[in-house]
């Protein structure tokens, strides 16, 4: 096996998409506005002409290279590229003004390769694992998961929690349409056969982040990214490197875990390692005036998510954010339906994409460290020529699918509520979670209703499913409890 | 914010309602199992429910300037319906025609004033793409009727 996996990811064809993947997510990432999912939305109708490994590498590497990609922007002009990325402004930005934005950016590379490949080694080392005990999973398991993937919606809304719980609610509705699996009546088709299988999720992902985003940075047209810093060379100096050793260590392993809970990203990650790191230094007064540690823990913490947030969705199924949940979607388009038997069927898959995601840590490490003149050029690219090419990826890429117009029509639709909802403040990222768990949660329900003849306590009688049930009923009810009291306390101040 | 979260609002709540009307004609229950109406009446009901929250919770929230209607938005608005032309042109003419003249449209509606660099970035955009997604992707690209 061991073999065959090394074949398999040192041929052309997968280090060419890591190359590409990895290239094309720092320049997406690096750019205020656009977003790694963004990014991942608009590769991924590219990558069903390739071989599932090859093209879930293209998409990896962007995942990859993104989130490294947005402490860029942050250190030399003040403007997080990512919202992972926001903590790394704090320190990052005070090199520049001191003329030290090349040694950042060196410290933020090496930290973030160093934090990806923490958590890969997470990924390899638990991911097998938790899929063994997913193995024994049947009907009323699967629901329970499905049921606390969808639950994860309350905890991502952030603090507009009502608006993301309707977020959640209309992605559920969209859900609906199409055959019914198990009965086999079509609902909200209109009689059209185009809807027969139900809304193509691709082109929905790609008007929603893609195509909505574009309405987005339009309306901020003529806002121009100026680097004026002088670009030398990148790689830290050997004291550099002793001092943030242990940080990268710790910022690794903190972003690592809190990846693998569904709902917490790399922005939140960021923070948490940032102020880990204040309450552990020895100069904690020093953050926020440019020291080394300030970039290595948020940038080790944001980058070791990506690691994380891969466990969850390869083993069980289950996305954490918004790109793993645009993820999930491109492994179902592959076939390669995540989840324990996923570890069964295809092995040499899974362990090359666990392979690859090592390989493409270091592909990051390097570009970032030799190619960085390049994109901070890529940066500069004027948004009046950005925009209408990344339309134009948005048209091809929803027709490239299924050649059909009518999925262009789909995905336009999708960026104009995408839009419209984002200008009201909802998340986004709750309707595409819905959108592909729905089917998995009314499927598994009512399969699991057959088995016990109707009887609901079949969730109390399997041990996991009530633990699940029980976990997705604490997530959803938890950040609601916390929105209510805050709302009273602030009523009372 | 106050005026734009009741009109979502009130959109999701007449989609709710679709949905509970259409969903009447769908079996509720199937052998003491729920059926493929179960899940649109339960999911309408909750999106009606939290719609009517949004709309009471809107009463103490400011009202700031809506956005979307804005001065400064023309620009979405005349963007998107240039998009929207080309996708009628990209339905009847396909591709290699109706890309060339969106990109003209659009640059030049933001600001691109030489027109030697706007024909030269629509040509070169249309050419580049078309090759690299027929040919290195093997991508269908649209045809057009004609």
């Amino acid at each position: 096996m061991m073999m065959d996996v090394l074949a398999n990811v040192m041929s052309w064809q997968i280090v060419l998409a890591i190359l590409c993947g990895v290239a094309a997510g720092i320049s997406i990432g690096a750019m205020p506005g656009l977003t790694s999912t963004m990014g991942i939305a608009l590769l991924m109708p590219f990558t069903f002409q390739l071989e599932p490994a090859v093209g879930m590498m293209l998409l990896i590497g962007e995942f990859v290279g993104a989130i490294y990609g947005g402490s860029i922007t942050a250190i030399m002009v003040n403007t997080p590229g990512t919202p992972s990325a926001a903590a790394t402004v704090l320190d990052g930005y005070p090199f520049t003004k001191r003329g030290e934005s090349c040694r950042a950016l060196g410290i933020s590379t090496v930290a973030s390769a160093g934090g990806g490949i923490i958590s890969g080694v997470f990924l390899i080392l638990i991911a097998p694992q938790l899929a063994e005990i997913a193995l024994k999973f049947s009907a009323p398991e699967t629901f329970a998961l499905a049921f606390f993937g969808i639950s994860i919606i309350a905890s991502i809304s952030g603090k507009e929690l009502l608006k993301g719980l309707i977020s959640g609610t209309f992605g559920l509705i969209l859900a609906l349409v199409g055959m019914d699996n198990i009965s086999g009546l079509s609902r909200f088709t209109f009689d059209t056969v185009f809807l027969m299988n139900g809304l193509s999720f691709i082109p929905v992902m790609v008007g929603l982040f893609a195509m909505s985003q574009c309405f987005v940075s339009m309306e901020e047209l003529y806002d121009e990214i100026k680097i004026t810093a002088k670009i030398t060379s990148p790689i830290p100096t050997w004291a550099d490197l002793k001092k943030i050793f242990p940080t990268i260590l710790r910022g690794g392993v903190t972003g690592t875990l809190v990846g693998i809970i569904p709902g917490a990203g790399g922005d939140i990650s960021a923070f948490i390692s940032y102020d880990m790191e204040k309450r552990v230094s020895k100069h904690p007064e020093l953050f926020g005036t440019g020291i080394v540690e300030g970039i290595a823990a948020p940038e080790s913490s944001n980058n070791g998510t990506t690691g994380g947030a891969l466990i969850p969705l390869l083993t069980l199924g289950i996305p954490g954010d918004a790109n793993t949940a645009v993820m999930l979607g491109a492994l179902m388009v592959f076939n390669l339906t995540p989840g324990p038997q996923l570890f069964v069927e295809q092995a040499l898959v899974v362990n090359t994409l666990f392979a690859g995601f090592m390989i493409a840590n270091v592909v990051m490490l390097v570009m970032g460290l030799s190619g960085i003149r390049i994109f901070t050029k890529i940066v500069q690219i004027p948004k009046p020529v950005l925009v209408p090419i990344i339309i134009l990826m948005c048209v091809i890429g929803s027709f490239a699918i299924n050649g059909n117009y009518l999925d262009i029509l789909v995905m336009f639709g999708a960026g104009v509520i995408g839009y419209l909802l984002l200008k009201g403040g909802f998340p986004l990222s709750p309707i595409v979670l819905a959108l592909i768990l729905g089917p998995m949660a009314e499927g598994n329900l009512r399969r699991s209703l057959v088995m016990s003849q109707g009887d609901y306590s079949i969730f109390l009688t399997h041990p996991i499913a009530a633990t699940f049930i029980v976990i997705a009923l604490i997530s959803l009810f938890w950040p609601i409890v916390r929105h209510l009291k805050n709302h009273r306390s602030t009523k009372a101040a | 914010m106050k005026k734009m979260n009741i009109g979502v609002s009130l959109f999701f709540i007449a989609l709710a309602c679709y949905v509970l009307f259409a969903a009447r004609s769908f079996p509720g229950e199937i052998d003491h199992v729920p059926g493929p109406g179960y899940f649109p009446i339960i999911l309408s009901a909750i999106l009606i429910l939290l719609s009517v929250l949004l709309i009471a919770s809107s009463r103490h929230v400011s009202e700031a300037s809506l956005g979307i209607f804005a001065r400064q938005n023309r620009i979405v608005f005349v963007a998107g319906g240039l998009t929207v032309t080309y996708l009628a042109l990209l339905y009847v003419f396909g591709f290699l025609i109706a890309t060339p003249l969106y990109l003209i449209a659009i640059l030049r509606f933001f600001s691109m004033t030489r027109w030697r660099s706007l024909l030269l970035t629509a040509a070169l955009t249309t050419a580049a793409s078309y090759a690299v997604f027929t040919t290195v992707l093997e991508v269908q690209l649209p045809s057009g009727l004609l």
